[in-house]
């Protein structure tokens, strides 16, 4: 026979049992994770459509030319196409702060200072231009975006998240 | 005289201004995203330099550029001339306006204007507008 305190059907908090078999507790332990699990998808969703939501405000508020007074070309659907793929075919990372350019490029940058940071342009036909300076060194280069987030870019966003 | 100091040789410990039009171009952090260090439309890119300018002056210019624009003038970011050089680029005085001056020797390639753009940035030092 299992005894053991019963997670409440809302909270989060886990009471630990005050008395239990090996079975009991591992099964307690599966639906703590399991509760865990769900909640860290569910936030992670709330995030995804943040971002979402703030590339999609970005690309409209750039949308027609000359959106910077001067001689900007306007942020192209097959960019914010691009940027909105781009997002998607991530893994879970931190959210990016998301602007345009006025070549009409979108901009992703993840950074914790500026020497520890990662600027990603997203261009009309898919090209990813990337730099990043991390410390003393720096790194740059071209992607073209055919639907999975290229390693390379991967890498250098998990190199800033570490330090 | 007035145009004498603008069209003078920039020295290395001279400093320059790029007026910050966008807010985005500001990090939380209080430092200047590479995004205002890009150039675009021309291959060059427009500062201001401080020379012979009073604050109000040198203020005075950026809200003249906002107002030509239709944009908010949030701030500026000061950088050294010798900042600028260590990147391979050459300053070149370029009035009018007044003091106005072009970053110019930019490569080509998008990707290595990034990497130059993120190194004037981190060596920028901001100031929000008055």
């Amino acid at each position: 026979m299992i005894l053991e305190t019963i997670p409440s059907a809302t909270g989060l908090a886990f009471d630990p049992p005050t008395t239990f078999s090996n079975a009991g507790y591992l099964i307690t332990c599966r639906i703590k994770q399991f509760r865990q699990q769900t909640k860290s998808s569910f936030l992670s969703r709330e995030r995804d459509q943040c971002i979402y939501d703030e590339l999609k405000a970005v690309a409209a508020e750039c949308a027609t030319a000359h959106w910077d007074g001067y001689d900007a070309v306007p942020v192209a659907k097959d960019t914010y196409r691009h940027a909105l793929l781009f997002l998607k075919s991530m893994p879970t990372v931190p959210k990016p702060e998301i602007s345009a350019e006025p070549d009409g490029c979108i901009t992703m940058e993840w950074r914790k200072s500026s020497r520890c940071t990662l600027s990603v342009s997203i261009s009309p036909s898919g090209e990813l231009y990337y730099a990043a300076l991390i410390g003393a060194s720096s790194r740059c280069g071209t992607e073209i975006f055919l639907g999975i987030a290229p390693q390379a870019i991967i890498d250098l966003i998990c190199q800033i998240e570490s330090l | 005289m007035m145009d004498e100091i603008s069209e003078s040789p920039i020295a290395n410990d001279e400093w320059v201004a790029r007026y910050i039009l966008f807010k985005s171009w500001i990090c939380s952090d209080k430092k200047i995203r590479a995004n205002a260090f890009m150039p675009y439309p021309h291959s060059d890119l427009s500062v201001t330099r401080h020379i012979g300018l009073s604050e109000p002056e040198l203020w005075g210019l950026g809200q003249a550029v906002a107002n030509l624009r239709s944009l908010t003038l949030h701030g500026r970011a000061d950088v050294l001339a010798v900042s600028i050089r260590k990147q391979s680029l050459e300053i070149q005085p370029s009035p009018p306006p007044r003091n106005h001056a072009n970053i110019i020797g930019w490569p080509k390639e998008k990707q290595a204007q990034k990497v130059i753009a993120l190194k004037i940035a981190d060596a920028a030092r901001y100031t929000p507008a008055p």
